[in-house]
């Protein structure tokens, strides 16, 4: 079963840097999917359980951390690694990242050098 | 060139399903994708026609079907075609983005720098990152001579090099005109002045605080290169945040420098106030050593009245008083009366009188005369002091029984003889001040006879010359009214009358000299 690597944010621009970033994956045989939204996402993840998730935090309805607390709390999904994209200069909610069970909080702007090691490490590529 | 494959097009359009289906229900026949490998990717073909899905000119697969497979390829190619430019366009915004994180991680970083040397360093490590180069280095502007000084330099060729001048070769034009430069063929630009530079190409951008410039950054390749607009521009950038930085570290070394030159001016304050406080005691101990040269009690004399009082303008003074027991006119119960004033004031003029006042005590008793005791002391003072230092003295050696005593005034004011009617005789100098000349000249004396009634006033210049604040002077007529109105009374009382008479005259005008006044008086029978 091929690896796949799940891309959430709401602002299109954000998801296709991310997708660009990972994109030289797919030549190692990693699938990079995309959600737009927080409903989209926890449908994706429960679908297609991808290895990896960038989950932005911000994003209207559905946010990153309700998204991240049903996916390993409710669907009790641990295996699936999630990395919470926060912006920078805004407060993040350590306690609430823990609590919902995160693996892994990056800043935006992000530096792809060191994102894209990250997705390595994690797929173990 | 990105690469591209058919399953990544088939799997991430997700609007192509339909539109397959769609074209297999209007064609009436279903079509089949498979990679270049044979590998299946989308539905079942049921005919043999088979139609490549190729990208410039490289196959990525095939659709096979009875009919519509070949739009289904062209629609295929089309994507292709669409996901490559996407690709392009991807892979040039994340390189701007790229750049972009570098600029602000870049001066997130510079401003948490405030040492110089670093942020030159900071500067060129980062710009390798954003631009390819062999050699780089940052050149700060000497505003005096001209000179670009280096700042940081890496590579092989710019590192260690100097003589750069402002206006001369290429990176000097960049420092006086503060334009930044792409020069991709250096050996044939006719600034160029280092001959010994194997630069082939180079990029230069000033450091700019608004329109100073203050220096210079450029990048350089050993190799021929094509440097282009994108580099110039973002080497800009780097240089607007490193000028600032450079200033600001620049602000912050001055700042400390003051900090520490103010830390050095208190400690020197401190030292001053400690010295000061340590001179203050000082001249307290020799104020009181001095006073204590003033007789603690006058003598007493039968049938006299003496008193005195010394006030000195500073702590320590230059006047002197005295009245000792004599033996020089050979009547046992004479005494020597003295007043005398020390050129200068303050310490300097205490030390003197002190030297006065011991020479004076050495020498009596030792000298036949009084006259011969002033020579004396004249010319002890005068082989012992510096030439500019003198004491004027009026010294009177009285035989009190008969009221008849000898009187020399070495350069001292005028001493008064009041009689007990109130009649002011003066008693001139009789000799120069003591000390002003080599020894040899002869003081000459006046006789003097105080009968009862009598009083004998000696006095320093510092009563007559006390000034009031329109700078008038006290003088001998306000002395004389003084004394006038109060010469049958007390030595005491006179003494004290003379005083409040200087003060009332000179009100709160300081006081710039030493006053002393000593006042002797002979019972008189004819006392009112």
């Amino acid at each position: 079963m091929s690896l796949k690597i799940l891309i959430v944010d709401d602002e299109v621009h954000l998801r296709t840097l991310l997708h660009q970033t990972l994109e030289e994956l797919e030549d190692e045989g990693v699938e990079l999917h995309t959600a737009t939204n927080g409903e989209e996402a926890l449908a994706a993840i429960e679908a297609m359980q991808p290895n990896l998730v960038f989950l932005d935090v911000m994003m209207p309805k559905l946010s990153g951390f309700d998204v991240c607390d049903r996916a390993k709390n409710v669907l009790g999904l641990t295996n699936v690694y999630i990395v919470l994209l926060t912006a920078k200069g805004q407060e993040f909610d350590r306690q609430r990242g823990i609590e919902v069970g995160a693996d892994l909080y990056m800043t935006k702007p992000f530096d792809p050098d060191s994102l894209l090691m990250k997705a390595r490490d994690v797929l173990g590529i | 060139m990105a690469r591209i494959s058919l399953k990544q097009i088939v799997s991430a359009q997700n609007g192509l399903r339909p539109i397959v289906a769609a074209l297999e229900s209007a064609f009436g026949s279903t079509v089949a994708v498979e990679d270049s490998a044979g590998a299946p990717l989308l539905g079942r073909a049921d005919g043999q026609q088979r139609f490549p899905v190729a990208h410039e000119g490289k196959d990525l697969g095939w659709v096979s079907g009875a009919r519509g497979a070949d739009a289904v390829a062209a629609l295929l190619r089309f994507l292709a075609e669409k996901e490559v430019e996407r690709k392009a366009l991807g892979s040039e915004v994340l390189h701007l983005y790229r750049e972009v994180n570098l600029i602000y991680s870049f001066s997130e970083k510079l401003a948490a720098l405030l040492d110089l040397d670093r942020v030159a360093r900071l500067t060129l490590q980062e710009a390798r990152h954003l631009i390819v180069a062999t050699d780089g280095a940052i050149l700060l502007l000497d505003e005096a001579t001209g000179a670009l000084n280096s700042a940081a330099a890496f590579g092989d060729e710019l590192p260690g090099l100097s003589g750069f001048m402002r206006g001369k070769g290429i990176v000097g034009t960049v420092a006086a005109t503060g334009v930044g430069e792409i020069v991709n063929d250096v050996l044939s630009d006719p600034r160029r002045i280092n001959s010994v530079i194997e630069v082939r190409s180079l990029v230069c951008a000033p450091l700019k605080v608004g329109e100073k410039v203050i220096g210079v950054i450029v990048l350089a390749s050993t190799l021929p290169m094509a440097y282009e607009a994108r580099e110039l521009k973002l080497l800009n950038t780097l240089a607007l945040h490193t000028a600032t930085a450079i200033e600001n570290a620049r602000l912050f070394e001055r700042t400390v420098q003051a900090g520490h030159e103010r830390e050095r001016l208190l400690a020197l304050n401190k030292q001053a106030e400690v010295a000061r406080a340590g001179y203050e005691r000082e001249l307290e101990l020799a104020a009181t050593i001095q006073a204590d040269l003033f007789p603690a009690q006058l003598p007493h004399l039968p049938g006299y009245d003496l008193a005195a009082r010394n006030r000195p303008a500073r702590r320590c003074g230059g006047d002197y008083y005295d009245a000792i027991p004599s033996l020089a006119t050979g009547d046992a119960a004479s005494i020597l009366l003295c007043v005398a004033d020390v050129s200068g004031k303050g310490l300097p003029a205490s030390l003197l009188m002190s030297h006065m006042q011991a020479t004076l005590r050495a020498l009596l008793g030792r000298s036949r005369s009084l006259t011969a005791l002033v020579e004396d002391a004249s010319a002890l003072l005068y082989g012992s002091t510096a030439g500019n230092k003198y004491v004027t003295a009026a010294m009177l050696d009285l035989a009190p029984t008969s009221g008849l005593g000898r009187y020399v005034s070495a350069g001292h004011i005028n001493s008064w003889l009041v009689d007990r009617d109130g009649v002011m005789h003066a008693l001139g100098s009789t000799g120069p001040p003591l000390g002003l000349l080599p020894p040899g000249l002869p003081y000459a004396d006046t006789a003097v006879s105080i009968a009862p009634g009598d009083c004998l006033i000696l006095c320093s210049d510092g009563v007559t010359d006390a000034q009031n604040h329109a700078e008038e002077e006290f003088g001998d007529a306000r002395l004389a009214e003084a004394i006038a109105a109060v010469h049958h009374e007390s030595a005491e009382h006179i003494v004290a009358h003379v005083f409040a008479a200087v003060d009332a005259f000179v009100g709160s005008a300081p006081q710039f000299d030493d006053i002393t006044l000593m006042v002797l008086r002979r019972d008189g029978s004819l006392h009112k």
